[in-house]
Protein backbone atom coordinates (compact mmCIF):
# COMPACT_ATOMS: atom_id res chain seq x y z
CA UNK A 1 0.00 0.00 0.00
CA UNK A 2 2.53 2.62 0.88
CA UNK A 3 4.75 2.70 -2.42
CA UNK A 4 7.93 3.91 -0.14
CA UNK A 5 9.35 3.31 3.17
CA UNK A 6 9.69 6.91 3.84
CA UNK A 7 6.16 8.23 3.86
CA UNK A 8 6.10 6.27 7.30
CA UNK A 9 8.09 9.41 8.45
CA UNK A 10 5.40 12.10 7.80
CA UNK A 11 2.64 10.50 8.18
CA UNK A 12 3.94 9.38 12.03
CA UNK A 13 4.42 13.21 12.31
CA UNK A 14 0.68 13.74 11.20
CA UNK A 15 -0.20 11.11 13.38
CA UNK A 16 1.40 13.12 16.48
CA UNK A 17 0.30 16.47 15.21
CA UNK A 18 -3.09 14.89 15.75
CA UNK A 19 -3.00 14.28 18.38
CA UNK A 20 -3.70 10.36 17.66
CA UNK A 21 0.12 9.04 18.94
CA UNK A 22 2.53 10.66 21.21
CA UNK A 23 6.57 10.17 20.92
CA UNK A 24 9.12 9.98 23.36
CA UNK A 25 12.63 9.66 23.22
CA UNK A 26 14.68 6.95 24.75
CA UNK A 27 18.52 6.17 24.89
CA UNK A 28 19.52 2.90 22.48
CA UNK A 29 22.21 0.55 23.96
CA UNK A 30 23.24 0.98 20.58
CA UNK A 31 23.49 4.02 18.33
CA UNK A 32 21.64 7.34 19.39
CA UNK A 33 18.59 7.54 20.89
CA UNK A 34 15.12 6.00 19.26
CA UNK A 35 12.25 7.48 19.42
CA UNK A 36 9.08 5.61 20.39
CA UNK A 37 5.54 6.00 19.20
CA UNK A 38 2.60 4.98 21.38
CA UNK A 39 -1.30 5.33 20.50
CA UNK A 40 -3.38 7.85 22.98
CA UNK A 41 -6.84 7.53 24.04
CA UNK A 42 -7.90 9.81 21.10
CA UNK A 43 -6.11 8.01 18.51
CA UNK A 44 -7.66 4.64 20.06
CA UNK A 45 -11.23 6.56 19.39
CA UNK A 46 -10.59 7.57 16.14
CA UNK A 47 -9.01 4.12 14.86
CA UNK A 48 -12.67 2.50 16.29
CA UNK A 49 -14.82 5.47 14.80
CA UNK A 50 -12.94 4.70 11.50
CA UNK A 51 -13.27 0.93 11.81
CA UNK A 52 -17.07 1.98 12.70
CA UNK A 53 -17.30 4.17 9.37
CA UNK A 54 -15.50 1.18 7.48
CA UNK A 55 -17.90 -1.29 8.37
CA UNK A 56 -20.96 1.27 6.99
CA UNK A 57 -19.17 1.55 3.50
CA UNK A 58 -18.57 -1.96 3.02
CA UNK A 59 -21.70 -2.98 3.71
CA UNK A 60 -23.42 -0.52 1.47
CA UNK A 61 -21.23 -1.54 -1.32
CA UNK A 62 -21.41 -5.04 -0.72
CA UNK A 63 -25.33 -5.21 -1.01
CA UNK A 64 -25.08 -2.42 -4.27
CA UNK A 65 -23.22 -5.26 -5.62
CA UNK A 66 -25.17 -8.02 -4.41
CA UNK A 67 -27.99 -6.66 -5.85
CA UNK A 68 -26.52 -6.22 -9.31
CA UNK A 69 -25.36 -9.43 -9.35
CA UNK A 70 -29.09 -10.78 -8.79
CA UNK A 71 -30.26 -9.53 -11.31
CA UNK B 1 22.64 16.06 13.51
CA UNK B 2 25.40 15.31 11.10
CA UNK B 3 24.95 11.88 8.84
CA UNK B 4 27.37 9.37 10.07
CA UNK B 5 28.52 8.03 6.72
CA UNK B 6 28.47 11.30 4.75
CA UNK B 7 27.57 9.10 1.80
CA UNK B 8 27.33 11.88 -2.08
CA UNK B 9 24.64 9.90 -2.58
CA UNK B 10 23.28 10.03 0.43
CA UNK B 11 23.69 13.71 0.43
CA UNK B 12 22.51 14.10 -2.43
CA UNK B 13 19.78 12.74 -1.61
CA UNK B 14 18.86 15.09 1.40
CA UNK B 15 19.93 17.77 -0.43
CA UNK B 16 16.77 16.86 -2.85
CA UNK B 17 14.09 15.90 0.27
CA UNK B 18 14.63 19.45 2.14
CA UNK B 19 14.28 21.17 -1.20
CA UNK B 20 11.07 19.17 -1.83
CA UNK B 21 10.14 20.20 1.38
CA UNK B 22 10.78 23.54 1.59
CA UNK B 23 7.00 24.58 1.07
CA UNK B 24 6.75 22.54 4.69
CA UNK B 25 6.38 24.81 7.77
CA UNK B 26 9.91 25.56 8.99
CA UNK B 27 9.81 23.02 12.17
CA UNK B 28 8.11 19.94 10.13
CA UNK B 29 10.49 20.20 7.48
CA UNK B 30 13.41 20.15 9.86
CA UNK B 31 12.04 17.54 11.61
CA UNK B 32 11.39 15.34 8.65
CA UNK B 33 14.90 15.66 6.93
CA UNK B 34 16.30 14.81 10.42
CA UNK B 35 13.83 11.81 10.38
CA UNK B 36 15.34 10.45 7.39
CA UNK B 37 19.18 11.25 8.15
CA UNK B 38 18.99 9.25 11.23
CA UNK B 39 17.07 6.30 8.99
CA UNK B 40 19.96 6.29 6.42
CA UNK B 41 22.61 6.38 9.54
CA UNK B 42 20.78 3.66 11.23
CA UNK B 43 20.27 1.49 7.62
CA UNK B 44 23.46 1.93 6.34
CA UNK B 45 26.44 1.17 7.93
CA UNK B 46 30.22 2.93 7.76
CA UNK B 47 32.17 2.74 4.32
CA UNK B 48 29.16 1.00 2.38
CA UNK B 49 28.97 -0.43 -0.86
CA UNK B 50 27.02 1.89 -3.39
CA UNK B 51 24.50 -0.80 -4.29
CA UNK B 52 23.67 -0.94 -0.76
CA UNK B 53 23.00 2.60 -0.37
CA UNK B 54 21.23 3.15 -3.48
CA UNK B 55 18.79 -0.39 -2.26
CA UNK B 56 18.20 1.94 0.75
CA UNK B 57 17.35 5.08 -1.35
CA UNK B 58 15.02 3.10 -3.59
CA UNK B 59 12.83 1.86 -0.82
CA UNK B 60 13.05 5.29 1.16
CA UNK B 61 11.27 6.07 -2.38
CA UNK B 62 11.05 9.33 -4.43
CA UNK B 63 11.46 12.73 -2.25
CA UNK B 64 8.72 14.34 -3.44
CA UNK B 65 6.47 11.60 -2.72
CA UNK B 66 7.48 11.80 1.01
CA UNK B 67 7.03 15.24 1.00
CA UNK B 68 3.33 14.91 -0.17
CA UNK B 69 2.30 12.41 2.19
CA UNK B 70 3.41 15.16 5.00
CA UNK B 71 0.18 16.95 3.74
CA UNK B 72 -3.31 15.42 3.55
CA UNK B 73 -3.55 14.69 0.03
CA UNK B 74 -5.95 17.55 -1.34
CA UNK B 75 -4.06 20.60 0.34
CA UNK B 76 -1.23 20.63 -1.95
CA UNK B 77 -2.13 20.65 -5.21
CA UNK B 78 -5.37 22.28 -4.20
CA UNK B 79 -6.49 25.96 -5.95
CA UNK B 80 -6.52 29.32 -3.58
CA UNK B 81 -9.71 28.23 -0.79
CA UNK B 82 -12.72 29.97 -1.42
CA UNK B 83 -12.39 31.96 1.44
CA UNK B 84 -9.86 34.17 -0.31
CA UNK B 85 -12.28 35.32 -2.88
CA UNK B 86 -14.99 35.82 -0.26
CA UNK B 87 -12.64 38.20 1.50
CA UNK B 88 -12.06 39.43 -1.55
CA UNK B 89 -15.80 40.17 -2.27
CA UNK B 90 -16.31 41.63 0.94
CA UNK B 91 -13.45 44.05 0.85
CA UNK B 92 -15.26 45.00 -2.27
CA UNK B 93 -18.37 45.28 -1.28
CA UNK B 94 -17.24 47.44 2.08
CA UNK B 95 -15.81 49.81 -0.81
CA UNK B 96 -19.14 50.26 -2.36
CA UNK B 97 -21.47 50.62 0.86
CA UNK B 98 -18.58 53.27 1.77
CA UNK B 99 -21.12 55.71 2.65
CA UNK B 100 -23.40 54.11 4.42
CA UNK B 101 -22.86 54.49 8.15
CA UNK B 102 -21.48 50.65 9.94
CA UNK B 103 -21.47 48.78 6.71
CA UNK B 104 -17.55 49.50 5.74
CA UNK B 105 -16.86 48.58 9.19
CA UNK B 106 -18.74 45.75 9.47
CA UNK B 107 -17.72 44.20 6.04
CA UNK B 108 -14.46 45.17 5.74
CA UNK B 109 -13.68 43.81 9.52
CA UNK B 110 -15.08 40.55 7.92
CA UNK B 111 -12.88 40.94 5.13
CA UNK B 112 -9.69 41.52 7.16
CA UNK B 113 -10.33 38.48 9.56
CA UNK B 114 -11.09 35.76 6.70
CA UNK B 115 -8.57 37.03 4.56
CA UNK B 116 -5.98 36.61 7.65
CA UNK B 117 -7.05 33.21 8.06
CA UNK B 118 -7.10 32.21 5.19
CA UNK B 119 -3.37 33.37 4.27
CA UNK B 120 -2.72 31.67 7.51
CA UNK B 121 -4.22 28.43 6.58
CA UNK B 122 -2.86 28.63 3.07
CA UNK B 123 0.83 29.56 4.50
CA UNK B 124 0.73 26.65 6.18
CA UNK B 125 0.49 24.76 3.00
CA UNK B 126 3.47 26.34 1.99
CA UNK B 127 0.98 28.41 -1.01
CA UNK B 128 0.18 32.46 -0.66
CA UNK B 129 -3.25 33.35 -1.18
CA UNK B 130 -3.37 36.62 -3.57
CA UNK B 131 -7.51 36.91 -3.10
CA UNK B 132 -7.09 36.83 0.66
CA UNK B 133 -4.15 39.54 0.67
CA UNK B 134 -6.17 41.70 -1.23
CA UNK B 135 -9.56 40.60 0.60
CA UNK B 136 -7.11 42.09 3.21
CA UNK B 137 -5.94 45.11 2.21
CA UNK B 138 -8.99 46.75 0.74
CA UNK B 139 -11.25 45.72 3.83
CA UNK B 140 -8.82 47.64 6.09
CA UNK B 141 -9.08 50.43 3.92
CA UNK B 142 -12.77 50.32 4.13
CA UNK B 143 -12.97 49.07 7.63
CA UNK B 144 -10.74 52.67 8.73
CA UNK B 145 -12.39 55.16 6.57
CA UNK B 146 -15.45 53.80 7.75
CA UNK B 147 -14.27 54.29 11.29
CA UNK B 148 -12.45 57.29 10.66
CA UNK B 149 -15.98 58.56 8.94
CA UNK B 150 -18.43 57.11 11.68
CA UNK B 151 -15.96 59.05 14.65
CA UNK B 152 -16.88 62.27 11.79
CA UNK B 153 -20.29 61.54 12.00
CA UNK B 154 -20.85 61.30 15.60
CA UNK B 155 -18.81 64.74 15.83
CA UNK B 156 -20.13 66.52 13.76
CA UNK B 157 -24.24 65.32 15.14
CA UNK B 158 -22.64 66.23 18.35
CA UNK B 159 -21.97 69.58 17.81
CA UNK B 160 -25.09 70.11 15.92
CA UNK B 161 -27.28 68.61 19.08
CA UNK B 162 -24.83 70.84 21.19
CA UNK B 163 -26.00 73.85 19.17
CA UNK B 164 -29.61 72.74 18.68
CA UNK B 165 -30.07 74.19 21.83
CA UNK B 166 -29.15 77.79 21.40
CA UNK B 167 -29.79 77.84 17.81
CA UNK B 168 -32.44 76.18 15.68
CA UNK B 169 -32.61 77.69 12.23
CA UNK B 170 -29.83 80.03 11.73
CA UNK B 171 -26.17 78.91 11.46
CA UNK B 172 -23.99 79.28 14.57
CA UNK B 173 -22.70 83.12 14.21
CA UNK B 174 -22.31 86.79 16.07
CA UNK B 175 -25.70 87.23 17.63
CA UNK B 176 -26.49 91.08 18.41
CA UNK B 177 -29.54 93.14 18.23
CA UNK B 178 -28.49 94.47 14.63
CA UNK B 179 -28.50 91.29 13.04
CA UNK B 180 -31.93 90.55 13.50
CA UNK B 181 -33.08 93.12 10.51
CA UNK B 182 -31.41 91.28 7.79
CA UNK B 183 -32.04 87.87 9.46
CA UNK B 184 -35.81 87.48 8.35
CA UNK B 185 -34.84 85.71 4.84
CA UNK B 186 -34.21 82.49 6.78
CA UNK B 187 -37.32 83.47 8.95
CA UNK B 188 -40.23 82.10 6.79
Amino acid sequence: MVTSEGTIYPLLSRLRREGHVTTTWRDSPEGPPRKYYAVTDQGRAALASFTAEWWRFRTAVDTILGEGDAS
Amino acid sequence: MTTTNGHPLVERYLARLDAAARRLPRGERRELVDEIRAHLDAGIGPDPAEADVRNVLDDLGDPDEIVAAARPATSPTAAPGPNGWVALVLGILSLLVIMVPFAPVVLGGGAVVLGVATRRRARSTGRSDGPATAGVLIGTLAASTGIVALLFLLGVSSSISADDGVQPVRPPGPVSPTTSEPAPAGGG
